[in-house]
């Protein structure tokens, strides 16, 4: 496999010489806003591609197509179509560098930050920044620090994803979510401090919080890719985080606080507090832990705490319907921080970028300015929940949306995710439990400052996942000691962190200036 | 038939090891199958399945009404059928002349074949090539891709040789030319190693994945291999944004997974004899 790819860096080298022999061709697609004010009668099919996993969806857009066109019709866009081709998993890279290659990319289409960039330095995409100053609906749903993070050279190559201005739509979801009736069954309250977290923890595992006469149950469960960030966060860090030290940032991991916190799970996971076997799990199996009631407490996003937010929560809800999972509020640490980790407001949906072919975007951004309308002749309630009425209902007293067509019926008709392609995130209709979690867990976040993927971390990519992973695991189940980690903090800056650093302030620095 | 103390002991030991591999090798497939009748929830609670849990159709009904997955079935039964016929004829045709002795430049035909089994074009060049012959978001590019392949061609060489060529001189003798020949009198002499390597081309192509999805765009070309990819990343992603998807649960996918192994699994032991047989002929004189 590693030879196709050198392979490939270099087909892709040589595409993109092509592509800017090309750029003279390339040029003329701003002239051609002007030509198609006139020619407007031909009809332009839009090619859509997204990553996305939708079985159902119908091969020829299904209803929504018809629905979708014809209320563009009536909004006075005329002249549009699209077609979307759907693929998915990591393979979606290497379909989405086979096209451009072979110059066939479709005109609109999804992309992570790293492929960005590369397409960014090859020509393949155009910047947007023209067609964004004719499209006030997108500009309004996009939060604004959601551009830094596709801006290259001062212009905007990508669509970021935007959310609804409610306090529920927020980034951050994931918290410590808690088996509320256990707690109950053993008269104690939500934990706030990390002492009482360590109570409550030990009375998961030694007092039978699920009353079956057993003793079957774990406290604090993960998986092989958790960090236990909450208690990391009371300590006042995140681990993958950049922190602001002194006027500069460093990544959460070098920092002293790190050795205290692993002090305290390698001690957790001493007494058995922690999940024994959570080096080797899957997301899979820590979802069994749950659905089967072993696991009190665990590291999940604000979903599970309603049953129709999550298959697991679903399940467990059947099995046991007593059971009721409740998002805590992040633990207070001995020095009184407290903090759950920032969501990515730009790692929501994947990033949309525009071919440096696709014909009159104008046009194109005429009709991703309409789907981001939210008022009554604007598409985006038609794009993401089909029709009102028959697809929904919105209760504008609860500002809530209620669907009766369920995703995968939605997406049989041809609506909702597949055809987003502007990813605005619009939890109302999540539940008020999924809400009041969402409100929980960004009551107190600590913020990343620096989002942006840097070029030494991806000359050096096993520093967090291979490196930093090692010893966490390693120290917190207690085969080596905590001062161990002195030697982890030196080999990380010998093996390219300096690098990353260096070049993450850099680019902090210059992102504040502005 | 005595047999001493130490040979029946090799025996029953021989026996319960074999037997326990073979239900090492059997309970995956047979936890998939009791996975898909099971219920939602409890294919979510995981653990041993030795028997469906809380009996229920639930799964297959939600599937077979579904036109995606017939769509894919027929797809997928066309690249496998035609591919795998199309398949044995280039790679037969290709291998008879090149197992005849009297072949003017043998040795550099059969490098050519050879040089094809080390080297290969790559992904990009393949791809660039089928765009050229209009090949993309069509069926055949699947099927025109394992057209011919050298290891197949060198089995099939190899059993030919060993056929006798008194057969040819005689029927030779008798009037027929060499494209009589090939198709009255050597094919039907193949039919063990033809069996082999279909079942090899046949699972290879119903299993194809990763051409399936680089080649084919159009909803109405996927395949089964890339649907059941759709279908599992499918609940990943629903539960990330919370929204929960009837159609991918747990036993929905085991579900799909069976439905599209029944036809290999229809066909294997009706070619498993010719199997072992052309295997073992193409090895040893290799």
């Amino acid at each position: 496999m590693k030879t196709k790819w050198t392979l490939f860096g270099g087909v892709l080298a040589l595409a993109s010489l092509t592509a800017a022999a090309g750029c003279g061709s390339d040029a003329d697609a701003p002239k051609a806003d002007a030509n198609g004010t006139k020619g407007e009668e031909k009809t332009i099919t839009y090619q859509f591609m997204r990553n996305l996993s939708a079985e159902t969806y119908p091969a020829d857009g299904g209803e929504a197509r018809t629905e979708i066109l014809s209320r563009l019709e009536k909004a006075g866009i005329r002249g549009f179509d699209y077609k979307v081709t759907l693929a998915s998993g990591d393979d979606y890279n290497t379909k989405l560098n086979l096209l451009a290659t072979s110059g066939t990319l479709p005109d609109f289409f999804d992309i992570d930050a790293k492929t960005l960039a590369r397409f960014v330095d090859q020509g393949l995409i155009q910047p947007l920044d023209d067609y964004l100053k004719q499209a006030p609906n997108l500009m309004k749903v996009v939060p604004k620090s959601n551009w830094d993070q596709v801006t290259f050279n001062g212009k905007i190559y990508a669509l970021p994803n935007g959310k609804r201005p409610e306090p529920f739509n927020l980034p951050s979801v994931t918290g410590l979510v808690v088996r509320q009736d256990w707690l109950d069954n053993l008269g104690m309250k939500q934990p706030t401090t990390l002492d009482e977290l360590h109570e409550v923890l030990k009375a998961f595992v030694t007092k039978d919080p699920d009353k079956n006469g057993k003793n079957d149950t774990v406290g604090l469960t993960g998986m092989k890719d958790s960090s236990f960030q909450p208690i990391f966060g009371a300590y006042g860090i995140i681990p993958t985080f950049w922190l602001e030290r002194d006027g500069q940032i460093k990544k959460g991991l070098v920092l002293p606080e790190m050795k205290e916190a692993l002090t305290l799970l390698q001690q957790w996971y001493k007494e058995g507090l922690i999940d024994h076997d959570f080096p080797i799990m899957e997301t899979k199996q820590m979802e069994e832990k749950i659905v089967n009631s072993i696991a009190g407490m665990f590291e999940g996003s604000s979903f599970y705490t309603e049953k129709s937010g999550n298959s697991a929560s679903l399940a467990l809800n059947k099995l046991n319907p007593k059971s009721q999972l409740n998002m805590l509020e992040a633990p207070i640490g001995p020095g009184g921080k407290r903090g759950y980790p920032e969501g990515n407001a730009v790692a929501a949906a994947p990033l949309r970028a525009l071919s440096a072919k696709a014909p009159n975007p104008a046009k194109l951004f005429e009709y991703l300015n309409w789907t981001a309308d939210t008022e009554d002749t604007g598409g985006s309630m038609l794009v993401s929940f089909g029709k009102e009425g028959t697809d929904y209902t919105f209760d504008k007293a609860t500002n809530s949306i209620d669907l009766i067509t369920p995703y995968a019926d939605l997406y049989k008709k041809g609506f909702s995710n597949p055809i987003r392609m502007v990813y605005i995130t619009d939890r109302r209709s999540a539940k008020p439990e999924i809400r009041h979690s969402v409100d929980i867990v960004n009551k107190t976040l600590i913020i990343n400052q620096l989002w942006n993927s840097l070029p030494a971390e991806v000359d050096y990519p096993d520093l967090e996942k291979k490196l930093w992973r090692e010893y966490l695991v390693k120290i917190v189940t207690g085969v080596w000691s905590v001062d161990k980690y002195d030697e982890f903090i030196q080999k990380y800056y010998a093996q390219g962190g300096k690098e990353v650093e260096k070049q993450a302030n850099e680019l902090w620095k210059s992102l504040n200036k502005k | 038939m005595d047999k001493s103390i130490g040979s029946r002991f090799f025996s029953a030991a021989n026996h319960t090891f074999l037997v326990l591999l073979g239900v090492m090798m059997m309970y995956p497939l047979w936890r998939e199958i009791s996975l898909s009748f099971s219920s939602k929830e409890e294919a979510l609670r995981g653990g041993l399945f030795l028997w469906p849990k809380h009996f229920t159709l639930d799964a297959y009904r939600s599937i077979l009404k579904s036109d995606y997955i017939w769509t894919a079935y027929g797809n997928s039964l066309f690249i496998t059928i035609v591919g795998t016929v199309l398949a044995l004829f280039f790679t037969s045709c290709t291998a008879y002349p090149l197992a005849k002795r009297t072949l003017p430049f043998k040795k550099v035909f059969v490098s050519f074949v050879l040089f094809t089994m080390i080297f290969s074009g790559g992904l990009i060049p393949t791809y660039l090539v089928m765009k050229e012959l209009h090949l993309i978001n069509s069926l055949w590019a699947v099927i025109v891709l394992h057209l011919v392949s050298a290891f197949n061609v060198i089995i099939m060489m190899n059993f030919i040789r060993t056929l006798p060529e008194e057969l040819e001189e005689s029927a030779m003798m008798d009037g027929a030319n060499p494209i009589r020949i090939f198709f009255v009198i050597i094919l039907p002499l193949c039919k063990p190693v033809l069996a082999t390597l279909a079942l090899w081309i046949a699972v290879g192509l119903w299993n194809n994945f990763f051409h399936s999805f680089i080649y084919l765009n159009d909803k109405s070309l996927m395949t089964l291999p890339v649907l059941l990819r759709l279908i599992i990343a499918g609940q990943k992603e629903a539960d990330q944004l919370g929204e929960a998807i009837e159609t991918s649960s747990e036993s929905v996918i085991a579900a799909t997974i069976v439905i599209s192994l029944l036809p290999i699994l229809s066909v294997y032991p009706f070619l498993q004899k010719y199997f072992i047989k052309g295997t073992l002929l193409g090895s040893v004189k290799a």
